[in-house]
């Protein structure tokens, strides 16, 4: 007998159809409408956004998807199984907006408390706390009082407790809240892991930059109703405008370059713009933190986290992981951690030629075609409103980015 | 080296194996030789015989139940034998070994005998010092009480350890009690209290009432304490985690409604059981070591001061009728409410009533009040002698102490006049119609004493008769007044089982009422916040306990004024106590503490029927709180 936490292939791993929301008040009159006639879809192996301004409705939607609050009207299906069905929660990782924890334990008794809860063996609980205390850096303050953590290091809690169960459905309400950049790079950079290891992950957020780094597909929100969907690329590529990257360029090479330009389209293409690719300020901060950990400058709070917890990156990786450590060991120090990029995943290192090897997912070929059918794009989008939640002028003057 | 590094040294040698198995030898055999040496003391003959003056003690034989007087002197050799009573020490080194044990085995054996060295090094002064006795034995007595709770509750969280949501969220609960600063306050007020409580107990005082005000304050209060933490916890680890929306990330895991609350009622009742287990044990320690101190008129324990005594009144009460599990027995009076006769009394009385007063009792509560008056009255006759007069009564019930040949105690209080506290009567007492036994006593008034009668009295259906004579018959010379005994004060009761067993089942009970205490505040908290659900749990418990006092109360409550007017503010009240009472009626006559203190049997068929009530009770209300947590939503609006 089937598994019925279990979807058939294709089956989306959340359907939301026409769901609305209205809370209410005492007297029962209407309150809030938070979600309104909200529909989609998000499938196996991909990392779908959730986007929109504060009371735009995603954590309600959120809310409603774990079972937390039931939907006025609309139908909802996680695993093709109803929210309120214990048994899909095995196979559901959730960190809320804010990271609510029991004050009164510290990290180790957090995790073994919420591993407990998924009837996790000791062994494999015992080892999966420590592989996500040292990738959320907090490995040094294991026994420390979650009440005198800071911000971020609850964060960090949080997101461990929602990958302790190793999940099939990662969900995460504005995961970058209180992080630190780099706290939020390595957020980031989990995310893409895990999406690129065939995990489903569903982001909430308001920080643009968050879920357009990480998300295959999206759902704009405002007012709790649906305002576009489709891919990052398909929204944000301009195919009005080309950017070329070179070396420094004199004047009279750019000029030379204009005049090809307008030979060629009969003056009506030309150069608009010429200026020098900036380096982000994340990245400028990266680098700082980066060179301050190869001197080994003294800090309390959190320590750079290391690298995603093995039982995460595929069943033999913890296993092979003695292994690895003896092969690292004899490899170069590691380049600092790059930026996350969803596009090419660059050549395996040897640590990942090992793991994709024993899991024997085709992870890096099948990133480019994990992407589902496109939803269909609502036609009746407010641009207007789109542009004011993008927070991004319509003029082409980014200076150093490329599309 | 380095002290930090001494201990970390320790610490490896107290959770290495062959350090747990050399201690736990080292334990076990301590306790075995500690034991002996103290059972050896206990039992070693005393220096001065107990003999009675002028008889020598026959030996026991088939027919010392035939003759009252050795049957007599049986019963009190057999409570002058607790002396040598080595069972509470036997648990006592028993509950020693087991927490020794299991700090062993759980690597903290040096930790714990760190603690208690340095806590010796400041109380044993102390209780040497003149004028800090009591500051020491504070000391002492909460150190012990800490070090038992702490093992205990390792124990319990031990026990709830491993994978699966009930125990985890249990577990979690346990944790929760000792790290939050309310619940830790509560612990510390009890364990302090309970150390402080023998410091209070007046040494001038009857042996028997030291002992009965410390297990009525000791048990009583340490119930109550924890009642009111129940209720507190039960509403905070289930509220606070609500308000504070921990609760998200732990109902979004594979954890059950069902699952949630249980764990949360298992924590809970752990604790309670804990805490419980620790009070129940020092009280149940204390009293016996009570019990090895010298009564009222005696020299040391159990030898009379006088050679004229065999054992002194004070030593008799409290072997017989305060550490004991006794059934007692009241006169069974010839006339009930329900007889006809009576009710003809009635009937004509209300009858010559209304000549005079056409209305008089036309309302069916003002005659169940004439009823009530009416048989008060005769009841108050039945048990007045005149001065030089004799009244007969008749007990039943009582084949199970002839059966087993137990002596019988005859506790008996005479009331006269206005009980001058300096005046006394001569009463006789004539008990048994087969081999009648005749007591002439010189008794003060208004007090409670005793006796002991041979089982002898009772008559082969169970019946003990008495007669009683206002005066002395021996001299023929009776009282100047009517003598009166009041309900109680005409008592026969035997034992039917031991103190310390009788105790066990008592705790049990109370462990029981707070595991329902805990469930009904849970419920509660699963809808309401935690100020109101601590009202309405407080509520609700005030009620269940005090349901015995409303149901008493009720049949005095009058609903019409003194014209016949009826207030429907009073008759809405009534019913609601009506109902109030009748809710918790099952509940409010569980009452082990009051029959603990007595002496009172408490049956296993009390257990088994109040155990049966109180987890009916129980699962009902966990039934309800499922339901409701089903139902809620976890989640509330968080927009703007």
């Amino acid at each position: 007998m089937p598994d019925p936490a279990t979807p058939p292939l294709r089956q989306p791993v959340v359907a939301c159809q026409g769901v609305t929301k209205v809370f209410k008040d005492f007297w029962m009159r209407d309150r809030a409408r938070a979600v309104d006639s909200l529909t989609f879809e998000v499938y196996p192996r991909e990392v779908f956004g959730l986007l929109g301004p504060n009371g735009s409705g995603k954590s309600t939607t959120i809310k409603m998807i774990l079972g937390l609050l039931r939907p006025t009207s609309g139908r909802i299906a996680v695993f093709a199984r109803p929210p309120s069905d214990v048994a899909i929660k095995r196979r559901i990782g959730y960190l809320p907006e804010e990271s609510y924890l029991y004050p009164f334990l510290n990290a180790r008794e957090t995790l073994e408390y919420y591993g407990k809860l998924f009837e996790i063996d000791h062994a494999t609980r015992r080892r999966r706390i420590d592989e996500l205390l040292d990738m959320v850096g907090l490995t040094h303050a294991q026994y420390r009082p979650v009440r005198d953590y800071s911000k971020g290091m609850q964060r960090r809690i949080g997101i461990a407790q929602a990958l302790i169960n190793d999940p099939d459905l990662l969900i995460l309400d504005e995961p970058t809240t209180g992080l630190d950049p780099i706290g939020t790079r390595q957020v980031k950079d989990l995310i893409v892991e895990l999406g690129r290891r065939g995990k489903t992950v569903l982001l909430s957020s308001h920080l643009l930059a968050d879920v357009e780094d990480c998300v295959d597909r999206l759902v704009i929100l405002y007012g709790g109703r649906k305002r576009d969907e489709g891919t990052c690329d398909s929204m944000l590529e301009r195919r009005s405008r080309t950017t070329i990257e070179t070396d420094a360029l004199d004047d009279a090479t750019i000029a030379e370059i204009d005049a090809h330009l307008r030979r060629r389209s009969g003056g009506e293409r030309a150069v608009l713009r010429v200026g020098h690719p900036r380096q982000t300020l994340e990245e400028k901060f990266l680098d700082i933190v980066e060179q301050a950990q190869r001197e080994r400058a003294a800090t309390s709070g959190v320590v750079h986290g290391g690298a995603t917890a093995a039982f995460l990156r595929g069943p033999e990786a913890a296993e092979g992981e003695a292994l690895i450590s003896d092969l690292l060991r004899q490899e170069p120090a590691p380049p600092p951690a790059q930026p996350a990029t969803r596009e090419e995943p660059g050549p395996p290192s040897v640590l990942e030629s090992l793991v994709d090897k024993g899991a024997g997912k085709p992870d890096a070929a099948a990133t480019p075609t994990r992407s589902p059918e496109p939803a269909p794009t609502d036609q009746s989008v407010d641009e207007s409103v789109i542009s004011s939640l993008l927070d991004r002028p319509h003029d082409d003057d980014q200076p150093g980015r490329t599309p | 080296m380095k002290i930090s590094d001494a201990i970390r040294r320790l610490n490896t040698v107290q959770r290495s194996l062959p350090f747990r198995v050399i201690a736990s030898i080292v334990i076990v055999a301590a306790a075995i030789v500690g034991f002996a040496a103290y059972a050896v003391y206990r039992t070693a003959p005393l220096a001065a015989p107990i003999v009675e003056p002028g008889e020598a003690p026959r030996a026991s034989g088939a027919g010392a139940a035939d003759d009252p007087i050795e049957s007599t002197r049986l019963a009190l050799e057999q409570i002058l034998s607790a002396r040598t009573d080595t069972t509470a020490l036997g648990v006592g080194v028993a509950v020693v070994t087991g927490l020794a044990l299991f700090v062993t085995w759980f690597g903290l054996a040096l930790t714990y005998l760190a603690l208690l060295i340095v806590v010796a090094l400041v109380a044993v002064p102390l209780v040497l010092a003149d004028g800090t006795r009591n500051l020491g034995l504070l000391v002492g007595g909460a150190a012990v009480l800490t070090g038992a709770f702490t093992i205990l509750l390792e124990a319990a969280r031990v026990a709830l350890s491993g994978s699966g949501p009930v125990r985890a969220v249990a577990r979690n609960v346990l944790a929760e009690a000792v790290r939050m600063k309310f619940s830790l306050v509560f612990i510390v007020i009890l364990i302090v209290g309970l150390a402080a409580l023998p410091g209070v107990l007046d040494e001038s005082q009857p042996l028997r009432y030291r002992v009965q005000t410390f297990m009525s304050f000791g048990t009583g209060l340490s119930y109550w304490v924890i009642a009111v933490l129940t209720v507190l916890f039960s509403a905070a680890t289930v509220a606070f985690e609500q308000r504070d929306r921990i609760i998200w990330q732990t109902m979004t895991k594979p954890v059950a409604s069902w699952q949630y609350v249980l764990g949360k009622w298992l924590g809970v009742t752990a604790l309670s059981g804990v805490l419980l287990a620790v009070c129940a044990t020092g009280v149940f320690l204390f009293v016996d070591y009570l019990r090895t101190r010298p009564a009222i008129g005696e020299r040391e324990a159990y030898v009379a001061a006088s050679q004229d005594e065999y054992i002194t009144e004070d030593r008799l009460v409290l072997e017989t009728q305060v550490l004991a599990a006794r059934v007692t027995v009241d006169i069974d009076p010839p006339v009930k409410p329900t007889d006809a006769e009576f009710r003809r009394a009635v009937e004509e009385f209300i009858r010559n009533e209304r000549v005079g007063n056409e209305s008089f009792a036309r309302d069916p509560a003002e005659r169940r009040k004439v009823e009530e008056d009416l048989y008060k009255s005769w009841e108050r006759a039945y048990r007045a002698v005149p001065p030089g007069g004799i009244k007969h009564y008749v007990y039943r019930g009582l084949a199970p102490a002839r059966a087993a040949n137990t002596p019988i105690t005859f506790r008996h209080r005479v009331d006269a006049g206005s009980n001058a506290p300096d005046e006394s009567v001569y009463v006789t007492f004539i008990l048994g119609t087969e081999s009648p036994q005749i007591y002439v006593r010189r008794l003060g008034l208004g007090f409670y004493h005793s006796m002991t009668i041979p089982a002898a009295v009772v008559e082969s259906g169970g019946e003990v008769r008495l007669a009683i004579a206002n005066g002395n018959l021996e001299n023929g010379v009776p009282n100047a007044d009517t003598i009166s005994f009041p309900p109680g004060g005409l008592e026969l009761s035997y034992s039917a089982g031991s103190y310390r067993a009788n105790f066990a089942r008592g705790v049990l009970l109370l462990w029981m009422k707070l595991a329902f205490l805990s469930m009904l505040t849970i419920l509660a908290s699963t809808s309401l916040s935690f100020p109101v659900t601590c009202l309405v749990a407080f509520g609700a418990f005030l009620a269940a306990e005090g349901s015995l006092y409303m149901s008493g109360a009720l049949e005095h409550f009058r609903t019409e004024d003194e014209q016949g007017n009826v207030n429907h503010l009073l008759v809405l009240a009534e019913w609601i106590t009506m109902g109030v009472a009748w809710v918790f009626s099952g509940y409010g006559d569980i009452r082990p503490t009051a029959k603990l203190v007595e002496g009172r049997l408490i049956s296993w068929a009390e257990v088994a029927r109040g155990v049966a009530i109180l987890a009916a009770l129980a699962a009902a209300l966990y039934a309800a709180a499922v339901l409701a947590f089903r139902r809620r939503e976890l989640a509330t609006y968080s927009g703007h």
